[in-house]
């Protein structure tokens, strides 16, 4: 059973909900509720879907309104997206300042033409392992909950065949 | 022009440019006259941020999305209790760039006990900050391609910036 956390604060005159859908509306929720000085890190969490097994205990902190609600996986399933910034590895992985991720991705076989490519490999990946509950629960703060996932990633070298 | 409705900047002018604002900034009409609105903009690059300015209802598109009742209460509430400042007319600094390269300058224990000591260098990850704080990437893969490190979010002033992005 996939259990979901909707976050539900007390605001001045009652509860104030942070919209779980992505967009604009939750970012000025979230930015205004930032403004006013509520907890960032439980605002980060609003709408987020954990599968029960592998989950952040409540309550997060003292005063924290923060509660769950059973949501069914399908429902999850539907609305679950992982989306990566192809600039994470035009930028970053694959730049001299990558701290080794450029040289283990070369030895697989990847380089920069192959960004988009791995760019859909994780995100595919990352979303069906994150639907099975396979992740590691890592750092949580205002930036949002952050999850470690395997990746499983082939590499080829292609050769061009060139007649003399 | 609706008190309380969402916003966003349809046009730009040289003024509105010179406050950092852009086509995308979203923002809260606090109050409204006849050809113009008091409006909160929203810093993209730094969350809790914003400022307020005076401009005219041809630059605002209003949007369809509606805050919530209560959380229009509050508005009214951090207004009348003089939570919101209707005189801040410009937007903090980003301090660090995304991509850029940063060192951390301390030892805290909120660090630490991520494996992150003092004088490691990392990688700004996300292109906004948010309380005074930013994302880094200290993760790395050894010469044994052992993975070693953690993504952590670092108060600014705990880090000194090494080189910014494209160097």
């Amino acid at each position: 059973m996939v259990t979901a956390t909707s976050f539900t604060i007390n605001g001045l005159n009652g509860n104030i909900g942070v919209t779980n859908e992505s967009g604009s509306l939750r970012a000025i929720i979230r930015c205004f509720l930032a403004i006013l000085g509520h907890c960032l890190t439980c605002t980060s969490l609003a709408g987020c879907y954990f599968i029960e097994r592998n989950m952040l205990e409540q309550p997060l902190h003292i005063n924290c309104d923060c509660n769950k609600r059973i949501i069914s996986h399908s429902q999850v399933k539907s609305m679950a997206s992982a989306n990566m910034d192809i600039d994470k590895l035009n930028k970053y992985i694959f730049s001299e300042n990558s701290k080794g991720k450029k040289e283990l991705f070369q030895e697989m076989g990847f380089s920069k033409e192959d960004a988009y490519n791995l760019k859909l490999d994780f995100e595919t990946q990352a979303l069906t392992q994150y639907l099975n509950g396979n992740y590691t629960i890592k750092g949580l703060d205002a930036f949002g909950q952050r999850l470690a996932i395997k990746i499983t990633l082939n590499g080829f070298s292609f050769l061009l065949w060139l007649d003399g | 022009m609706k008190e309380k409705s969402i916003v966003k900047l349809k046009k730009i002018d040289e003024n509105l440019n010179k406050m950092d604002l852009d086509k995308d900034n979203l923002g809260i009409v606090l109050k409204t006259e006849s050809s113009t609105s008091l409006v909160l903009f929203f810093n993209k690059k730094i969350v809790g941020d914003y400022l307020v300015v005076n401009i005219n209802n041809s630059l605002l598109d209003e949007q369809k999305e509606s805050l919530p009742d209560q959380l229009v209460k509050s508005l009214t509430n951090a207004i009348s209790n003089n939570k919101l400042n209707l005189k801040k007319h410009s937007f903090k600094p980003m301090q660090y760039e995304e991509y850029s390269m940063v060192q951390l300058t301390c030892d805290k224990e909120k660090y630490l006990k991520f494996g992150i000591h003092k004088g490691e260098i990392g990688i700004i990850v996300e292109n906004y900050s948010i309380n005074n704080e930013v994302l880094v990437d200290f993760s790395g893969i050894n010469k044994k391609g052992n993975f070693y490190g953690d993504c952590i979010s670092v108060n600014i002033n705990d880090l000194k910036l090494i080189k910014t992005t494209g160097n």
